[in-house]
């Protein structure tokens, strides 16, 4: 991946300034559009997602000026359509697969213990419904989430994002617990 | 725009490598733009990830999501997340129904003592009023001089256990007045209302049952003679012991220290 430089002051207020008038606004729709394309390439096997998402912003804030004027549409979609552009070329040299994960489980119970931790910083009707998400194995676990969506008068797929969005935010906490107890 | 089954559909193919590379341009176009579609991947790869773990991919599939998703920072991570709640839900207590217990309304000194006299002979009668009589004059004539009050405290779990540091609890310091500690304990999302639980005091030499005196929804609250407490640190914890007989400990401890 050949590296283009990061922008400077300037041009990074201008690439802001393309995403929103409202500077906050834009701020929010900056780290939205990098999320995405880390998750969709991470999603994709890249495992260096966030150096092609860098790649791509260096990359549009040097065409900023050119693009206020010429680029009609969702920013969302040029920033897409230059990062496919970094990922084919982050592909072509790595094209082998990396060998299977190796999980050290000595590391899950100092996990498990961070995410007992965290859990306690949720709200106790959170954390319950996280964890009786889990319960269960297999066909009981399918039956359980099912009585656990009835009971909160919400569709199945309701609850599968109300508990993606609570581990969405559970995930930085059990990071931080983790860096604590290594360092 | 609500997500059809076909938009499911299609995100799990996209994660096991089944679209051609068109397809997967329309939905990574589609990610960039809707947030449904969005939220809809990222609970789909922790659905995977736990489908992995329990073996239900296909030998394909497995090969597929271990050299593309799991492969990443992001994979590993979601996969051990999978691994510590599974550790998590083996050490959590089980829901349990409430035992049902017939329990007799009970009876006041007064009512005991009233139909123990309507069955006895008159002497016992006699007999029964003067030793109240005397007893009622003893009580009086040996009361101690200031009242002995209760301690109340109120701990939330610690899991400081097991981190490394300098844990944080209360210091308590109990002086000739206080004849009992009374405890709060606070529930934490492990414990459940409506269950009985064992409370068992831990003096780091010996650990031994102590009683509960109330319990709601928050809490439960457990009383302690001063007199059996003595300077050093304490912990309580609380198990549930299941209908096999087995006995579960709740995570996570109740910690607090007596000082002189």
């Amino acid at each position: 991946m050949s590296k283009k430089e990061p922008p400077g002051q300037e041009a990074f207020d201008k690439l802001l300034a393309w995403l929103d008038a409202d500077r906050d606004k834009a701020a929010e729709r900056y780290e939205q559009i990098y999320f995405r394309i880390v998750r969709t390439y991470t999603a994709k096997g890249c495992w260096e997602a966030e150096d092609v998402a860098d790649e791509t912003f260096n990359v549009v804030a040097s065409r900023t000026d050119e693009l206020i004027g010429t680029y009609h549409g969702d920013p969302a979609l040029y920033f897409y359509g230059v990062a496919k552009n970094i990922y084919k070329e982050w592909l072509k040299k790595n094209k082998y697969p990396p060998p299977p994960p190796i999980i050290d489980n000595s590391k899950i119970e100092l996990r498990c213990h961070c995410l007992e931790k965290c859990l306690q910083e949720l709200n106790p009707d959170e954390a319950k419904m996280v964890l009786q998400y889990y319960e269960g194995e297999k066909q009981a676990r399918i039956a359980n989430r099912k009585k656990l969506a009835a009971e909160l008068g919400i569709s199945l797929n309701a609850l599968r994002i109300r508990i993606c969005h609570l581990l969405t935010r559970l995930r930085p906490c059990i990071e931080e617990c983790l860096k604590h107890l290594d360092g | 725009m609500a997500l059809s089954n076909h938009d499911q559909a299609q995100i799990r193919e996209y994660l096991l490598g089944k679209l051609n590379e068109s397809e997967q341009e329309k939905i990574e176009e589609r990610l960039m733009v809707e947030d449904e579609l969005f939220d809809e991947l990222e609970a789909s790869k922790d659905e995977l990830v736990e489908e992995y773990c329990a073996g239900e991919l296909d030998k394909a599939e497995r090969r597929w999501f271990e050299q593309h998703f799991l492969a990443s920072p992001e994979g590993r991570e979601r996969h051990a997340f999978v691994l510590a709640m599974d550790c998590l839900q083996q050490t959590r207590v089980p829901v349990l129904p409430e035992p049902v217990v017939a329990v007799e309304p009970e009876r006041t000194l007064f009512q005991r003592l009233w139909d123990f006299l309507r069955t006895q002979p008159l002497w016992v009668v006699t007999a029964t009023a003067a030793v109240l009589l005397i007893g009622t004059a003893s009580l009086m004539l040996l009361r101690p001089g200031p009242p002995q009050h209760s301690l109340a405290l109120t701990l939330h779990t610690s899991t400081t256990e097991r981190a490394p540091g300098e844990p944080q609890y209360p210091k308590v310091r109990l002086t000739p007045d206080i004849s009992e500690l009374r405890i709060s304990l606070q529930l934490n999302p492990y414990t459940r209302a409506g269950v009985t639980y064992l409370v068992e005091l831990d003096d780091r030499a010996n650990k031994r049952p102590i009683k509960s005196i109330a319990q709601d929804e928050d809490s439960l609250t457990v009383a302690i003679p001063a007199a059996e407490l003595h300077p050093g640190l304490y912990s309580i914890t609380l198990s549930v012991v299941t209908s096999e007989g087995e006995k579960r400990r709740v995570p996570g401890n109740y910690i607090f220290e007596i000082i002189n």
